[in-house]
C-alpha cells in the first residue's frame, strides 16, 4: 500500500481501538444492567447507562446465593487445575518435543485425539469411575486429572519447545547436560511467556466451566460460581436480571485480577528466542 | 536401536509419562465406553444392549443428522478460516504497534468476551442480533443497509452465528501475537538490507516463522469449531428449521433429550474419526510447510 | 445411668435416614419446597430431606441414574411419566395411599395424568394453567369491547385481523394473535386438542399426528400466518421479539395484542408493565367446550432408590392439601371442596381470582403420554414453526413428523 506511514498507523489505531470497543460491548452492556432495577431491563430505547442507579443490586445479588462460597469453591478449583495443567503440562510437552524417540508421533498423535470427543459422551463412563474411586463428594474430578498433563496445554508448549534452536539444545548436550536438566535449565525459562498463557487460559476454562462441576459435584455447599449463576434463572418465574449481572459482574474479577497480572506478558507480547541473539 | 538411541527413549518416556497415566486413568476407560456404547442400545436405567451395527445403520438415514453434518461442515469450512485470518490480522495490527504500550493494552479488550457467562450469553446477543433494536442492525442502518433477521431466518442462522464465532478470536490472537514477537529480529534487518519489499518479508519470513503456531491455532480451531454446541444452543437452539442444528447438538440431544445414550455414542464416534482424518491429514499438508527454529 | 441416656440421645439424633429430592426450582419456588421439608424433617426424627437444586436436571439426573445413585425423588413433569415409565426409570407408587395420602383430593383429570398404564407413578404438586391473554388497551383502540374476549376460533380470527396493524412500509407493527412465533415459547401440541383432535390414540397409543383434526389445526394456524403476511413479514417481526422475562416482551411491550400462554405472564406483567390492562381467558376450542392446557410439576420416584419408604413418607407430606396450598401458582391441584376446606393455608398469589374463576369451569388436558414424547415434541415444534413461518404445508409437515415418529418408535424397539 503506497501510504504515508503515519497514515497507515493512523488507520491501524482506528481499527483496533474500534474493535476493542465492540468486543468489550457485551460485557459493557452486562455492568450497566448491573445497576439498574428489574422493571427497566431491556427497556426501549436502550441506552447506554443506567437510568436509575443501583448499586444494592450488589448487595442483593451476594445474598440471593452463597455467594462467597461459591468464590472459594471456584478459585479452590481452578488455581488447582490450573498450577497442575502448567507444571505437568510443560514438562510432557519437551518429551514430545525436544527428544527424538519411536512412537513419539504416533502417541502425540493419539493425545491429539483425546481432544475430539465431546464430553457429553464421556461423562456417563466418567462419573462412574469418579464415583468408583470415591471422588463423587470432593472436589477431586475436577482438578485431579490436570495433574496429569490437558492435550491443548501439551500441544501447543510442544509448539513452541520446538522452535527453540536446536544449537542450543545440541551445546548443552555436548556440555554433559541431561534432557532434565536442559527441560529445567533452558527450555522451561524460554517458555515462560508460553507457560503464562498455558495458566491464563487454563484459568478462564476451568472458572467459567459449567458441566463438569454440574455432573461431578452432588454437594451444593461444593457448587462453583458458574453452577450459582445458572441458579438465578428460574423456569416459570423470571429471572432477576439485574442480580445475575451484578453476580456475573462479581464473578469476573479474579479474571481481570489475572489480566492485571499477566499485563507484562500480555501487552509487552511473548518472544521465545528474540531474546536469546540480543 | 543404539545406546544413544535407547536412552533417548527412555528420556521420551519418562517426560511423557504422567501423561500417559492420565490417559489410561481418565480417558481410556471413557473413551472405550463410549465406543461400546455406539455398539448398544443403552437407555442408562437398563445394562447395555448389544446391537451391532444398527446405530450406524440409523444414523446413516436419518435426515437430521446430515443436516446437523452439514451445517458443521459450513462453520468448519467458513468458521477456521475466517476466525483465523481475522485473528492474524489484528494480531498484526497488534504487532505492528508494539512500541506503544497504551495500544498494547488494548489487547486486554479482545479476551473480555470470555468474562460473559454462559448464562447471559443469549440476552447478550439477542441486544446485538434482534432485527429491530439490535447493535448490528443499528449500525447497518447507518450504512444505509437494512439489517437481516438473523436469528428468525433460516438463511441468516448460520452467518449470523459466524459472527458471533469472531467475538472469540481473542485466544487465537493472543497466540498470534506470540508467534509473531518471536520472530527474531535479525532476519527482518538482513532482509531490508537487502531491500526486500514488505510483502516478500511477509511471506519469506512472518509466515514461515509463525507457522507452528498456525498449525496450532488451525487445528484447535477445527477440533473446536467441528464441537460447536454452546452458541448454536443459546441463540437459535438450532433452528429455524434445523438451519443451526449442528453435529454436537445432535448428539447431545439423542443423549440427554432423547434418552438414547448408544445412538449418541455412535454419533460422537463418526464425529471423532472425521476429527482425527482432517488432524492427520492436516499435518501431513502441511509437513514440509511448518518451520520449526529448532527441528527435532 | 444418665450417661447411658445421654449417648442414647446422642444415636438417635444421628440414626435418620437421608431422603434426596432433586429439582430444578430456584429462587422462591425452591424455597417453598425447602421449608416444607424443613416441616417434615421438624416433626419426626426417621427422615431428613435434602433438597438438591439443580439446573440442567436431565443431564444430572441421567448420569446419577447410570452411576446407580439416583435421587430418592425426582422433580418431573408430567410429561415425562410415560418416558421414564418406558426406560423402567421410575417405580410404581400404588401404595402411597398407606401413608396418608388420600387420592380423592386431587382433581380427576390432575390424578389421571399421574397415572400410566393402570398405576399410579407420581405425586401432582403444583400445576400452571394456559390460556388466551390480550391487551384490553389495543382492543379499545381496534374498536373492541376489552372486556369481550373472542369466544370461538372465528371470532378469535376476526379480532386477529381488526387488531395487527401495519406501518407505513407494510411491516407488521402490532400482531392481532401470536400462537408462538418464538421457538423458545412455542407449545405446538395444545392446537389439535383445541380442534377436539388428538395427537395418541389413547388406548393403543399409537401415534396419530397427521390426522384430519391435527392437520385442521395446524391449517388454521397457518391461515392466521398468511393473514398477517409473508414469510419474511413474519420473520422481521419475530426477529424483533426481546426476551421473554422483561420489557421487550413483545406482549408486554404491546407489539402482540393477543397470545397463548401460562398464568406466569400474569408474573411478567406486573414486573414489567404494571399499569397494562389486560385479560385472561381459556383459549377457544372448535367443539366450544370449555378447555385448558395444564402443566404439572410431579414428584417421581426413580429406580434405584434407596429410601422409597421415605421418600414416600415425603410425598405423602407434600401432598397434604396444606402445603399443596403453599406453591406458588394461582390454581392449585386439588378438588374444589378441599382448596375451600383449608382456605387459610393458601399462599396470596396476584391475581389468583381470575384464574381461579376460569380454573371451575374448564376441563383441563395435558401433553400426550407416549413414551417418546421428546422427540415427538421436538418435531411437532419444527413442523409447527414451518408451518407458522409459512415455509411448508400443514399436511407435508405431519406427514412428516408422522413418518419420523415411526422411526423414532423402531429405533426404540417398537
Amino acid at each position: 500500500m503506497k501510504m504515508r506511514p503515519h497514515i497507515r498507523k493512523l488507520l491501524v489505531v482506528l481499527v483496533l481501538v474500534f474493535f476493542a470497543a465492540i468486543f468489550a460491548f457485551p460485557f459493557y452492556w452486562m455492568v450497566i444492567t448491573s445497576f439498574e432495577p428489574l422493571k427497566d431491563f431491556m427497556k426501549l430505547p436502550l441506552v447506554f447507562f443506567p437510568r436509575h442507579f443501583i448499586p444494592e443490586n450488589y448487595i442483593r445479588a451476594i445474598h440471593y446465593m452463597p455467594f462467597f462460597k461459591y468464590f472459594l469453591n471456584s478459585s479452590w478449583i481452578a488455581i488447582m487445575s490450573t498450577i497442575g495443567t502448567t507444571l505437568t503440562s510443560s514438562f510432557v510437552a519437551y518429551g514430545f518435543s525436544k527428544i527424538k524417540w519411536p512412537m513419539r508421533d504416533l502417541i502425540f498423535m493419539i493425545t491429539l485425539a483425546t481432544m475430539m470427543i465431546p464430553f457429553v459422551v464421556l461423562m456417563i463412563p466418567l462419573y462412574i469411575e469418579f464415583k468408583s474411586f470415591g471422588w463423587i463428594g470432593s472436589f477431586k474430578p475436577l482438578w485431579v486429572p490436570a495433574w496429569f498433563g490437558s492435550a491443548w496445554s501439551i500441544f501447543f508448549l510442544r509448539q513452541f519447545y520446538m522452535t527453540i534452536p536446536s544449537e542450543l539444545v545440541d551445546a548443552a548436550k555436548v556440555d554433559g547436560a541431561s534432557h532434565l536438566q536442559i527441560w529445567f535449565r533452558i527450555a522451561l525459562p524460554l517458555t515462560k511467556p508460553a507457560l503464562s498463557v498455558v495458566a491464563l487460559f487454563n484459568f478462564i476454562w476451568s472458572w467459567q466451566s459449567f458441566l463438569q462441576p454440574l455432573v461431578f459435584l452432588n454437594n451444593k455447599d461444593m457448587y462453583t460460581l458458574t453452577l450459582g449463576l445458572a441458579s438465578f434463572q428460574q423456569r416459570h418465574g423470571g429471572v432477576e436480571w439485574n442480580l445475575l449481572m451484578a453476580a456475573a459482574t462479581l464473578a469476573t474479577i479474579p479474571i481481570l485480577i489475572i489480566f492485571v497480572f499477566m499485563n507484562k506478558y500480555l501487552i509487552e507480547g511473548i518472544h521465545i528466542t528474540s531474546g536469546l541473539k540480543g | 536401536m543404539t545406546k544413544r538411541e535407547k536412552k533417548e527413549f527412555i528420556w521420551g518416556v519418562v517426560f511423557v509419562f504422567p501423561w500417559m497415566i492420565g490417559l489410561a486413568l481418565f480417558y481410556f476407560y471413557p473413551i472405550l465406553t463410549s465406543l461400546y456404547y455406539s455398539f448398544t442400545r443403552y437407555t442408562i436405567i437398563s445394562a447395555p444392549k448389544w446391537v451391532g451395527l444398527l446405530n450406524y445403520k440409523w444414523l446413516l438415514t436419518d435426515n437430521i443428522f446430515w443436516t446437523s453434518v452439514e451445517n458443521t461442515l459450513y462453520f468448519m469450512v467458513i468458521g477456521v478460516p475466517l476466525t483465523q485470518i481475522t485473528a492474524l490480522v489484528i494480531a498484526y495490527m497488534f504487532y505492528y504497534v508494539r512500541k506503544s504500550k497504551t495500544l498494547g493494552f488494548l489487547k486486554v479488550f479482545y479476551l473480555f468476551p470470555v468474562l460473559v457467562p454462559g448464562v447471559i450469553l443469549a440476552i447478550v446477543w439477542n441486544l446485538m442480533l434482534n432485527s429491530q433494536y439490535g447493535v448490528f442492525n443499528f449500525f447497518l442502518h447507518l450504512l444505509g443497509i437494512n439489517g437481516p433477521n438473523w436469528l428468525e431466518s433460516t438463511y441468516w442462522t448460520k452467518p449470523a452465528i459466524v459472527l458471533v464465532g469472531l467475538w472469540y478470536i481473542g485466544m487465537s490472537m493472543i497466540i498470534y501475537i506470540a508467534a509473531l514477537n518471536d520472530v527474531p529480529k535479525e532476519l527482518y534487518e538482513v532482509a531490508d538490507l537487502d531491500g526486500a519489499k514488505w510483502w516478500t518479508k511477509l511471506s519469506q519470513i512472518t509466515i514461515p516463522m509463525i507457522s507452528p503456531a498456525v498449525l496450532f491455532n488451525i487445528i484447535t480451531g477445527m477440533i473446536s469449531i467441528i464441537q460447536l454446541f454452546d452458541l448454536p444452543y443459546i441463540l437459535t437452539s438450532g433452528g429455524p428449521n434445523y438451519s443451526s442444528y449442528t453435529w454436537a447438538m445432535q448428539i447431545y440431544d439423542n443423549a440427554f433429550t432423547y434418552m438414547n445414550m448408544g445412538y449418541a455414542s455412535a454419533s460422537a464416534w463418526l464425529l471423532f474419526l472425521i476429527t482425527f482424518a482432517l488432524t492427520v491429514l492436516i499435518f501431513i499438508l502441511s509437513k514440509n510447510k511448518i518451520y520449526y527454529g529448532g527441528e527435532e | 445411668m444418665l450417661s447411658l441416656l445421654s449417648v442414647f440421645g446422642v444415636s438417635l439424633v444421628f440414626a435418620f435416614t437421608t431422603v434426596t429430592f432433586m429439582t430444578d426450582w430456584t429462587g422462591p419456588e425452591l424455597q417453598v419446597i425447602t421449608s416444607i421439608a424443613n416441616q417434615f424433617n421438624s416433626i419426626q426424627n426417621e427422615y431428613k430431606v435434602k433438597i438438591v437444586s439443580v439446573s440442567n436436571i436431565a443431564e444430572k439426573f441421567l448420569t446419577s441414574l447410570a452411576a446407580g445413585n439416583p435421587p430418592d425423588i425426582l422433580h418431573a413433569n408430567h410429561q415425562y411419566i410415560a418416558p421414564l415409565v418406558a426406560m423402567g426409570a421410575v417405580e410404581s407408587i400404588d401404595d402411597i395411599t398407606k401413608y396418608g395420602l388420600n387420592l380423592k383430593e386431587y382433581r380427576e383429570e390432575v390424578l389421571k395424568s399421574a397415572e400410566y398404564h393402570g398405576h399410579l407413578y407420581a405425586v401432582p404438586m403444583k400445576l400452571d394453567i394456559f390460556g388466551l391473554f390480550w391487551n384490553k388497551n389495543l382492543f379499545k383502540k381496534a374498536g373492541l369491547n376489552p372486556n369481550d374476549p373472542p369466544l370461538t376460533l372465528k371470532e378469535l380470527k376476526e379480532y386477529a385481523k381488526k387488531l395487527t396493524e401495519y406501518d407505513s412500509n407494510g411491516n407488521i407493527k402490532v400482531l392481532g394473535f401470536d400462537p408462538g412465533y418464538n421457538s423458545k415459547w412455542t407449545w405446538s401440541h395444545v392446537w389439535p386438542y383445541y380442534f377436539g383432535g388428538t395427537l395418541i390414540n389413547e388406548k393403543t397409543g399409537a401415534i396419530t399426528a397427521n390426522s384430519s383434526l391435527c392437520i385442521e389445526s395446524y391449517e388454521w394456524l397457518r391461515g392466521l400466518s398468511k393473514m398477517y403476511g409473508s414469510e419474511k413479514q413474519l420473520e422481521k417481526f419475530v426477529g424483533g421479539y426481546g426476551p421473554y422475562w422483561s420489557n421487550s416482551n413483545p406482549f408486554v411491550s404491546g407489539k402482540v395484542a393477543m397470545t397463548f400462554g401460562g398464568d406466569w405472564i400474569a408474573k411478567i406483567i406486573d414486573i414489567y408493565n404494571p399499569k397494562m390492562e389486560w385479560g385472561f381467558a381459556p383459549f377457544p376450542s372448535a367443539k366450544g367446550k370449555l378447555m385448558a392446557y395444564t402443566e404439572i410439576d410431579m414428584a417421581v420416584i426413580p429406580k434405584g432408590a434407596k429410601h422409597m419408604k421415605g421418600a414416600k413418607e415425603f410425598m405423602a407430606f407434600v401432598a397434604k392439601p396444606k402445603n399443596l396450598l403453599k406453591f406458588l401458582t394461582p390454581v392449585p391441584v386439588l378438588k374444589k371442596e378441599y382448596v375451600e376446606k383449608y382456605e387459610n393455608a393458601i399462599v396470596p398469589y396476584p391475581h389468583r381470582n381470575l384464574f381461579v374463576k376460569i380454573f371451575q369451569k374448564v376441563h383441563l388436558f395435558f401433553a400426550p403420554t407416549t413414551p417418546v414424547w421428546q422427540k415427538y415434541d421436538a418435531l411437532l415444534k419444527d413442523a409447527l414453526l414451518n408451518i407458522l413461518f409459512l415455509r411448508t404445508s400443514p399436511q407435508v409437515a405431519l406427514n412428516n413428523v408422522q413418518m419420523k415418529m415411526k422411526r423414532a418408535l423402531e429405533m426404540m424397539g417398537r
